[in-house]
């Protein structure tokens, strides 16, 4: 395999100014000693990034849709409170176990629905769903376990390299968040992701040509569980005090369907994406004192981006990337430099870009691959693989081919640069 | 009923049974390919043709009878495995994978199809059989936007690309015109000349005498004619199955 194809240097020198200077900010906010509050939000947005990830790598890329994320996390919640409340483990041993224990239960569910029955669809969603408040049952009826009462978990040693509790768990978070990212985005770009996505598509088909699908379902399950389940033990520390309807409410599995989708659940950045635009605007209409209102406009944005972006942002961001970015971009200098706090500028920032990203192209300069395929045999396809088929789209093509292609020399020669 | 090879088959199958409830859909067919051949295998709906394809394939499991490819049983394998032996199929209705671009399409079967060879590249690989059926042009649209003709021709090309010994094609050339027709047989032929065997499924008798070297006849599941394509097709059976008992 060759690994300049997967990792070509540009993106990953992108990828690793961001992690460096991500790295950094806790000292630079021990220095300059901007709201303390940032590094807190920036956990739970790794948090979330984790987690939908997790559950995207199983249900967006092999289009197996979990109800069941609760499963692994309360999973891995109960392990690191269990561990460390009961036996005095350290912090960090015990979020490996907790992987263990999700992988566990991942592996177990997966031989479950793909061997003994071959369930899919909604059957297998249900299925999952039932996995998660099973175990949750289970939990809060035994004694060993939890009972009912719930468990409050204590100070856990760490090494002290990392910091206050605040800094330990923005470093443990970010690096959950990097490792289930990484093994997104390798997925995507390796034969074990085509495998997936043909799965996703026609797993009869798939298994046609070759792909073992029982052998790739129950490994995405797998990872897809230890990583929700590590996540989740790291957040017993936050959460601090244990109960089955933290570990194991449908609240974790609603928020990373939600984030996916609204992100797009065909690339590996998706999940990242929802995760960040959902938690910085649940953070925000909390601090204003609107958390009920929370949910509409988490409803308006989900119906928003199932009608009119059927690919996710990412899809649609990944065709037209600069004029969000720099929407982005404006909105949170603009508000920033007005001087409002980062996160709020941040919310504005990506208000901006979310309503350039809904501009049908049309209304924006245009530029020469909007018109890709425009002089192919069958006529309209734009080819961005992103499975994108939204009706803005199909209006813009037309639009594109009659007035964009006679005034556009370069049009005629395809673009093969995927 | 007999062939005049002499060397082993290729493929080589042996009493298969395969029942739904009480209907014998295939019922007890000998049937042997030869490296490099041509076969044509035919009869009247409902003849068992589908079904012997989704047997071999391994989509259905036998429930009596031996296939040998290579010498290797294949009877109890997984799909995926007797992929992996260089066994490959296209669908009579094409099955692309919806989301995945043309291209994206034949590069997953080139991930994965026979053990060996194994491909150096994949996307050249790829390139090379989209060129081979003439898709190049629209490697980069999704499945939807092209035309049926495109999507037989991308059933071909991702078939293709899992490097196969034995392709069977699944009335591959049904629905064409009688342009795309001609395009389709010559590519058949092309295919057949780069060492593949291959067993066509087709109703078209024009296609079948066009290609075949041998035809396999069946009907009710059974073998009711096999050999020289002409002299199958004169066979009071073969005339009985498909106009009935007056014109026998």
């Amino acid at each position: 395999m060759n690994l300049r194809r997967i990792f070509p240097p540009r993106v990953v020198a992108v990828w690793l100014v961001i992690y460096v200077a991500l790295l950094l900010l806790p000292t630079v906010q021990g220095i300059t000693g901007f709201p303390l509050y940032n590094l807190i939000f920036l956990y739970l947005v790794f948090f979330w990034i984790t987690q939908a990830t997790s559950w995207n790598i199983l249900s967006g890329y092999s289009g197996y849709f979990s109800f069941g994320q609760a499963a692994f996390y309360g999973g891995g919640m109960y392990t690191t409170t269990i561990l460390g409340s009961r036996y005095d483990w350290d912090l960090l041993p015990t979020l490996p176990v907790a992987a263990l224990v999700g992988a566990g239960i991942a592996f177990l569910t997966g031989l479950l629905v793909f061997r003994l029955r071959k369930l899919s669809g909604e059957i297998f969603a249900l299925f999952t769903l039932a996995v998660a408040l099973g175990i949750g049952a289970l939990v809060q009826n035994w004694r060993v376990l939890d009972g009912g009462r719930g468990i409050v978990l204590g100070q856990l040693d760490y090494p002290d390299l990392l910091g206050d509790t605040t800094e330990m768990l923005y470093y443990l978070g970010l690096t959950l968040a990097v490792i289930a990212l990484l093994a997104a985005y390798v997925v995507q770009r390796s034969r074990f992701g085509a495998g997936l996505f043909a799965i996703r598509d026609d797993e009869k088909v798939a298994e046609a040509i070759g792909v073992p699908t029982f052998r790739y379902k129950m490994l995405i399950f797998t990872v897809s569980g230890a990583l929700a389940a590590a996540s989740g033990g790291l957040h017993a520390v936050q959460v601090g005090f244990i109960s089955t309807d933290v570990g194991f409410g449908l609240r974790v599995a609603v928020f990373v369907i939600l984030m996916s989708v609204v992100g797009g659940r065909r690339h590996w950045f998706g999940p990242l994406l929802g995760a960040v635009l959902i938690q910085t605007v649940t953070d925000r209409m909390a601090g204003a004192g609107y958390a009920e209102a929370n949910q509409i406009v988490l409803a308006a944005v989900l119906i928003a981006a199932t009608l009119f972006l059927r690919g996710g942002i990412s899809a649609r961001l990944v065709e037209r990337p600069l004029p969000p970015v720099l929407g982005f971009v404006l909105g949170f200098v603009g508000t920033f430099v007005a001087g409002y706090p980062a996160i709020t500028a941040a919310a504005w920032g990506m208000a901006v870009g979310l309503v350039v990203l809904f501009v049908p192209d049309r209304f924006l300069p245009q530029r020469r691959s909007w018109t890709r395929g425009g002089s192919a045999p069958g006529g309209d396809g734009d080819g961005s693989g992103a499975g994108t088929d939204d009706g803005i789209e199909d209006g813009h093509r037309i639009e594109g081919d009659e007035v964009i292609e006679p005034s556009d020399p370069a049009s005629p020669t395809k673009e093969t640069g995927r | 009923m007999s062939t005049t090879q002499t060397s082993t088959a290729l493929l080589s199958c042996h009493g298969l049974v395969k029942t739904f409830g009480g209907l014998h859909a295939v019922d007890g067919v000998d049937f042997d390919l030869y490296e490099g051949e041509i076969r044509g295998l035919v009869g009247p709906n409902g003849s068992g043709k589908s079904t012997m394809i989704n047997v071999l394939s391994g989509h259905l499991t036998l429930d009596d009878g031996q296939i040998r490819l290579d010498g290797v049983a294949t009877e109890r394998l997984q799909p995926h495995r007797i992929a992996e032996l260089g066994m490959a199929r296209t669908y009579q209705i094409p099955r692309p994978f919806g989301t995945l671009t043309v291209r994206e399409n034949v590069e997953v079967a080139a991930h994965f199809g026979a053990s060996e060879p194994q491909p150096d590249d994949v996307h050249d690989e790829a390139q090379r059989w989209l060129e081979f059926v003439g898709l190049a042009g629209v490697a980069d649209e999704l499945p939807d936007t092209i035309t049926l003709h495109q999507r037989k021709l991308l059933e071909l090309g991702r078939a293709l690309a899992t490097r196969p010994r034995v392709l069977f094609l699944d009335e591959v050339l049904a629905g064409l015109n009688p342009r795309e027709l001609a395009h389709g047989i010559d590519l058949v032929r092309r295919i057949g000349s780069l060492g593949v065997s291959i067993v066509v499924v087709e109703h078209l008798m024009r296609v079948i005498l066009d290609l075949c070297e041998h035809l396999t006849v069946l009907n009710f599941g059974k073998v009711i004619a096999q050999g020289e394509p002409e002299a199958c097709l004169r066979e009071d059976a073969v005339v009985k199955a498909y106009l009935g008992d007056a014109h026998a």
